[in-house]
């Protein structure tokens, strides 16, 4: 074989040589550098294929197990291992075993899924024990020689030598643990380790929104239950407020019926005491009369259908006057009727609503004052807004909730007559229209009751 | 310190030098001396081919060292002309070596460890470049700065008021154009 550069001089030959090995060298190196980035890319695309589908599995399975037994699949492909498996936390016991399994060879690994299916684990015992207690994954190079293993303890032949478990994390929370097992001794892998809890933390996700969901739907089915058992209770109260009105109207009228026959026809035998006693009598029947008629008013107001058509607020203020003529006069009020609009309502409602508010506006007036009274309206974003404004007593601020409560007055009645329900009556007509009503008051310059109802009911538009 | 450095080393060395003064210098620093580009050797390497290249030529280390870097950033715009050819001045170009140069070095030769420097680019005409590495090599820096002035067809000055080769806690770079 003929030497290379033999016609070189050996001291050049020597130093080529080395050039040649130098390069040479350098470039294995580089052979192997480049190998190396090659695997390393592609344990890495590997990696994200993993990440990416467990986060698939996470996002569209029906449900936790579907996404756990998914989930499972990947890893177990990924790894190469044939068994996984998953234990839930359970607050009683610790780990609780699922029957949520990845098994390559079912017979082979049968005694294992038993004993496991049997034994669950307590914080710090055998693999997943110690995975709940630090929260971090554990790696047992061969669990045949662990002395914390139980499983190993349980059966003679569980088939599986080296295993891993990783946790699944909703927050700093271990809510379950994944384990994996394979049938021969593996060296412990940090950086698999690393990339099985960001699996965990992935999982943790899923049944953090499950238990999300959960709890929603708890909410919304204890809320649905409150609502019916609210709805139940106000439909009795009504029907008793309405029945026990109704029935009481028969004997009341009797009652004055006779006191006033009594007073009528046999006065002149009764002393002055007498006569004073059946008179009160027979007032506090009347009293109790209107009471009676206004909590039966009340009451049919939630219970009468509804029967809501095109209502002109302007024509229906000015009969309401019309009707109230004579308080009008009497107290000197001046009334100042602005444009109001035309909205669907309930007119025999409207009509109330409205005379209870001038009833009001002119029943409670300053002493020494006449009342100045106007009504205005506006519609804005669908809704009419309708003003009742007066320069009577007003009321303290504070009270402003208070007084549309059933019965509740601010003053006796000695001074203002009057059962307590009207305003109580005005708001139920309002809300039955889906709508507010607001008092603003001061005390000794006057009140503003602001309606608010919307314009329309959803009524087919007239032809 | 990554083989690129070496092999930089090398082509500037043979071409003013010629190849067997490399060989040479290889043999009196006792080096292995087979370097690619992508691997990763001992920072001892480097300054022992300075030594012995101070030796052989009768030049202080810095002086080799500067040289070095001024030789090499012809090479470097040959090799990536992408870090060069958006910029007209040294000033530009060197405003981009934390934010684009090295991160593109790190992507490139991944473990690479490339030094941080801090800018003062108040004043128009001077441009101040705080430097700090354990490996005291702001002779390079100066270097490369000189030969990106070369590349641009500017002439530069750099003084450095600071120095850790002067015991200071870290080198600044003052640069003006003459």
């Amino acid at each position: 074989m003929t030497e290379p550069f033999e016609d070189v001089g050996s001291a050049e030959v020597v130093r080529l040589r080395r050039r040649l090995d130098r390069e040479r060298r350098a470039r294995q190196e580089a052979e192997r550098i480049s190998e190396q980035a090659t695997r390393e890319l592609y344990e890495r695309q590997q990696e994200l294929a993993l990440m990416v589908a467990v986060a698939r599995a996470a996002n569209d399975s029906a449900d936790v197990p579907d996404a756990l037994s998914r989930a499972i699949g990947h890893v177990c492909e990924y790894m190469k291992w044939p068994v996984g498996h998953v234990y839930l936390a359970d607050a009683a016991v610790g780990l609780r075993p699922t029957t949520i399994w990845h098994i390559d060879d079912s017979e082979c690994f049968e005694t294992f899924r038993r004993v496991t299916e049997a034994t669950p684990l307590a914080t710090g015992e055998g693999l997943g024990g110690r995975v709940l207690a630090t929260g971090r994954p554990v790696w047992l190079p061969d669990v045949t020689v662990e002395a914390n293993f139980p499983r190993a303890r349980l059966a003679a032949d569980i088939a599986v030598r080296g295993g891993f478990g990783f946790p699944i994390l909703v927050g700093a929370e271990v809510v379950g643990v994944m384990e994996f097992f394979t049938d021969s001794v593996q060296p412990a892998d940090a950086r698999l380790l690393e990339l099985m809890a960001k699996i965990g933390t992935e999982l943790g996700r899923v049944i953090e929104r499950d238990r999300a969901r959960a709890s929603e739907q708890r909410l919304n089915r204890e809320l649905a239950g409150r609502a019916t058992e609210l709805a139940r209770s106000n439909t009795e109260l009504e029907q008793f407020a309405s029945i026990a009105s109704h029935d009481l109207q028969e004997p009341l009228r009797k009652v004055r019926t006779f006191t006033e026959r009594v007073l009528a026809n046999e006065a002149g035998q009764l002393s002055e005491q007498g006569r004073d006693y059946l008179g009160r009598a027979n007032a506090s029947a009347a009293r109790m009369q209107t009471l009676i008629q206004d909590l039966l008013t009340f009451s049919r107001t939630a219970t009468r259908e509804r029967s809501f058509a095109a209502v002109d607020l302007g024509r229906l203020t000015a009969d309401v006057l019309e009707d109230l003529e004579a308080a009008v006069q009497r107290s000197k009020a001046t009334v100042v009727v602005g444009a109001l609009p035309t909205i669907d309502a309930d007119e025999l409602q409207m009509r109330q609503l409205m005379q209870n508010l001038l009833t009001n506006a002119l029943k409670f007036r300053r002493e020494g004052r006449s009342p100045e009274v106007s009504i205005d309206g506006i519609v804005s974003d669908g809704t009419a807004e309708i003003r009742v404004r007066d320069n009577g007593i007003g009321f303290d601020p504070q009270y402003g909730d208070r007084i549309f409560r059933v019965f509740e007055r601010l003053h006796g009645r000695s001074r203002y007559d009057g059962t307590g329900i009207g305003l109580a009556l005005c708001r139920k007509i309002v809300e039955r229209h889906g709508g507010t009503v607001r008092a603003d008051g001061v005390p000794d310059v006057g009140s503003t009751f602001t309606v608010a109802i919307p314009v329309s009911q959803g009524l087919p538009t007239p032809r | 310190m990554k083989g690129i450095v070496y092999n930089l080393l090398e082509v500037c060395v043979s071409r003013e030098y010629g190849e067997d003064m490399w060989d040479d210098l290889l043999a009196a620093a006792g080096v292995d001396g087979a370097y690619t580009s992508v691997g990763s050797y001992p920072d001892e390497d480097l300054f022992a081919l300075v030594a012995a290249a101070s030796e052989a030529l009768g030049k202080p280390p810095n002086s080799i060292i500067r040289w070095f870097g001024c030789s090499a950033m012809p090479l470097l715009a040959g090799q990536y002309p992408s870090f060069f050819e958006p910029h007209t001045s040294t000033r530009a170009f060197a405003l981009t070596l934390n934010g684009i140069i090295h991160p593109e070095v790190r992507k490139l030769y991944p473990g690479a460890d490339v030094p941080t420097f801090n800018f003062d680019g108040s004043t128009d005409d001077l441009l101040v470049m705080g430097y700090w590495s354990p490996r005291r090599l702001c002779a390079f820096a100066e270097g490369l700065l000189q030969g990106a002035a070369h590349h641009y067809g500017e002439q530069i000055v750099i003084e450095q008021p600071q120095c850790m080769l002067r015991d200071d806690a870290r080198c600044v770079l003052e640069i003006s154009l003459r």
